[in-house]
């Protein structure tokens, strides 16, 4: 009876293997739920080995006497393997976990369309920044305002004295055409941690459009983005180039059929 | 009779994914930290018998989990064995046998791992890491994509192919799927991959800066940094989305999050009184707590599944340093040099990034012994390899 509801158990286990197993074969297309957090982390498995691997102790003696014999006197061989149990003797059953397939790569992240930006509120801890898609399709023009770009002491995002020329002169370019909207694109040298560079980045970005909105600009035409260490303007590994990519840049965006 | 049936039923429910493999109680004497960390004597073994890329594999892996070749004379352990058509092992210390074992499958290399797991167990009590997995980031030229592979580099698959920037992979634990950050539409923001079926989703897509995903051991929370409220600070949420909150309403710049295996605490790359620090912060919210590490400049901290440790990047004029510190706070030891840690699940071996002529490549390290292994690079000389996450 007990050997009966055991083996019951054991069918069970095999039947959710075999449907686990199966999940693989029929990698299914992405989909994309609308906007933002969505649903709960579905599927998946821990089948991480790539090969199905028998294990046994042996049952011959191919070198001599002492050696791949079972077990040996006083020797501990009973002691949690990874299946529960590597006593001599035993065969391990075939771990028959999952294969990973190749990902599906999804051809594209759906855009979603744009949203309004949101009203600008002056809190303690900075002025939200303007949602993703706010100016998609619009054309990018990073020579412009070229020799506008900001720099940064190391490890800082407050915008110094000698930069404040600069920042006044993209308030202008602004105010004389009233219709482009700007990217501005926060960076870091590499001395940092990656992470650490891509809070410092949006910092960055963050701090000059701050400037240009005390400057009377309206925080919806100030688009920003961190990098991080990820796009050097110079990619040597010395003082003058580190210095060259603390910066934040200013491309100019354009609606797309404007002239 | 019994004891059979359990065990096959146990396996085949390990193969479903309904159940991980027990934890080995911990029979390692770790006396005090200064012990653990880089104190420790790498554990003699002599190899005979195996060949070629077996022999290859049980070398790496061992020495990654903290042992050493030696003359049979002054080993510990010897493992002696073959690997013409099965893989055959038997190990030994000095009052006998302790293992032995035979291993067929079609693939030598996963063969080689599985009996270096074996022996690691047998003789550390501990979870051997040689069957894990890491996903890591690798830039070639503009771009960069998130790619997965065995813990040693091998195996090596793609994961992304959108040819824009990624960022920060993380594993959900115990699961083949990954969060991390793309760039695909322009700005950062956080998807969820389900390897499995290919799935990918939207998770965070707040205005600014969506990045750092760190979920939670029972996968039920998601800590990152998002920049919506108008600077950079950690939040975390359900991975539904719902309860989104705060953590550091600050105007300064946090980073790279990360939990306590009980899921009540999050540390994370802060600043107290302007200067960088480590922070712990409940997960829940409330008051931001200095982790006291005695580095200058600390950022990327990992907290160990057991949760006694955590690891983290110290920055200083020379570079970057591999520091580990015990969850409650101290002096941390300098362990080797490079960044971006990332804990195996048995908490003793560390992933991490080294710079080499500027351009980035994965190490492998073992802490007690400060043993170190590069990984193989993956696409070619001139790409980086960075940001690893050690599947747990």
């Amino acid at each position: 009876m007990k050997l009966t509801k055991i083996s019951n158990l054991f069918l069970l286990g095999a039947v959710l293997a075999l449907a686990a197993a199966g999940c693989k074969s029929k990698p299914q297309g992405v989909t994309y739920l609308p906007d933002g957090p969505n649903g709960n982390p579905s599927g998946g498995t821990n089948g991480f080995r790539d090969d199905l691997i028998t294990t046994k102790a042996p049952t011959n003696n191919p070198s001599g006497p002492g050696r791949f014999g079972p077990g040996g006197n006083g020797t501990d061989l009973g002691n949690g393997g990874k299946l529960g149990g590597s006593d001599p003797g035993l065969t391990k059953p075939i771990e028959s976990t999952p294969v990973l397939p190749p990902p599906v790569i999804p051809e594209t992240v759906k855009p979603t369309p744009p949203t309004p930006p949101p009203d600008i509120k002056l809190g303690e801890n900075g002025i939200p920044p303007n949602p993703l898609g706010s100016h998609d399709n619009w054309t990018q023009n990073p020579t412009i305002l070229e020799s506008q770009t900001v720099y940064f002491d190391f490890d800082k995002s407050s915008i110094r004295s000698s930069e404040q020329g600069k920042l006044q002169a993209v308030s202008d370019y602004l105010r004389s055409n009233p219709t482009v909207a700007v990217l501005i694109t926060g960076n870091c040298d590499e001395r940092g941690t990656e992470e650490y560079n891509r809070s410092l980045g949006e910092r960055r970005a963050l701090a000059a459009r701050e400037y240009l909105i005390k400057l009377g600009l309206e925080a919806a035409r100030l688009d920003t983005v961190t990098y991080g260490e990820d796009r050097p303007a110079d990619p040597a590994h010395n003082e003058a180039a580190w210095a060259r990519n603390r910066r934040a840049e200013f491309i100019i965006l354009t609606a797309p059929g404007a002239k | 009779m019994n004891k059979l049936f359990r065990t096959a039923l146990f396996a085949s429910l390990l193969a479903a994914g309904f159940v991980r493999p027990a934890p080995a109680q911990e029979t390692m004497n770790i006396n005090g930290t200064a012990n653990f960390m880089g104190g420790y004597r790498p554990i003699p073994i002599h190899l005979s018998g195996f060949t070629g890329e077996t022999a290859t594999v049980l070398r790496n892996d061992l020495y990654i989990m903290g042992f050493k070749e030696a003359d049979e004379s002054t080993a510990d352990y010897t493992l002696a064995g073959s690997n013409t058509g099965e893989l055959k092992a038997e190990l030994r210390n000095h009052s006998g046998p302790m293992l032995a074992q035979i291993y067929s499958g079609p693939n030598a290399r996963a063969l080689a791992h599985r009996l270096a797991d074996d022996v690691t167990l047998k003789i550390t009590g501990l979870n051997g890491i040689a069957e894990t997995h890491v996903a890591f980031k690798v830039t070639t030229g503009r771009t960069s994509e998130i790619y997965i592979a065995d813990y040693d580099g091998f195996n090596a698959q793609e994961v992304t192919h959108d040819r824009s920037d990624v960022a920060a992979p993380c594993w959900v634990p115990g699961r083949l799927a990954l969060y991390y950050t793309t760039y695909k539409l322009g700005t950062p923001i956080i998807v969820y991959h389900n390897l499995t079926s290919g799935e990918r989703r939207n998770f965070a897509k707040y205005p600014g800066l969506n990045t750092s995903p760190a979920v939670s051991k029972d996968g039920s929370r998601v800590a990152m940094v998002l920049s919506k409220s108008g600077s950079p600070d950690v939040w975390v949420s359900n991975t539904d989305g719902s309860g989104l909150k705060n953590l550091t309403p600050t105007r300064e710049d946090e980073s790279a999050p990360c939990w306590s295996p009980d899921g009540q605490t999050i540390c994370f790359a802060g600043k107290v009184n302007e200067r960088r620090a480590l922070c712990l912060v409940s997960a829940n919210g409330g008051a931001i707590r200095p982790l006291k590490t005695g580095m200058g400049s600390p950022s990327e901290p990992d907290w160990s599944p057991d949760g006694k440790w955590i690891v983290f990047t110290s920055q200083h004029a020379g570079g970057f340093d591999i520091c580990v510190v015990p969850a409650a706070g101290g002096a941390a030891v300098p362990i080797v040099s490079g960044e971006d840690p990332s804990w195996a699940p048995n908490s003793r071996n560390v992933i991490f990034v080294k710079r080499v002529n500027g351009a980035r490549v994965l190490s492998l390290l073992d802490v007690p012994t400060k043993q170190v292994k590069d990984v193989a690079r993956i696409s070619g000389k001139d790409a980086g390899n960075s940001q690893p996450c050690w599947a747990k």
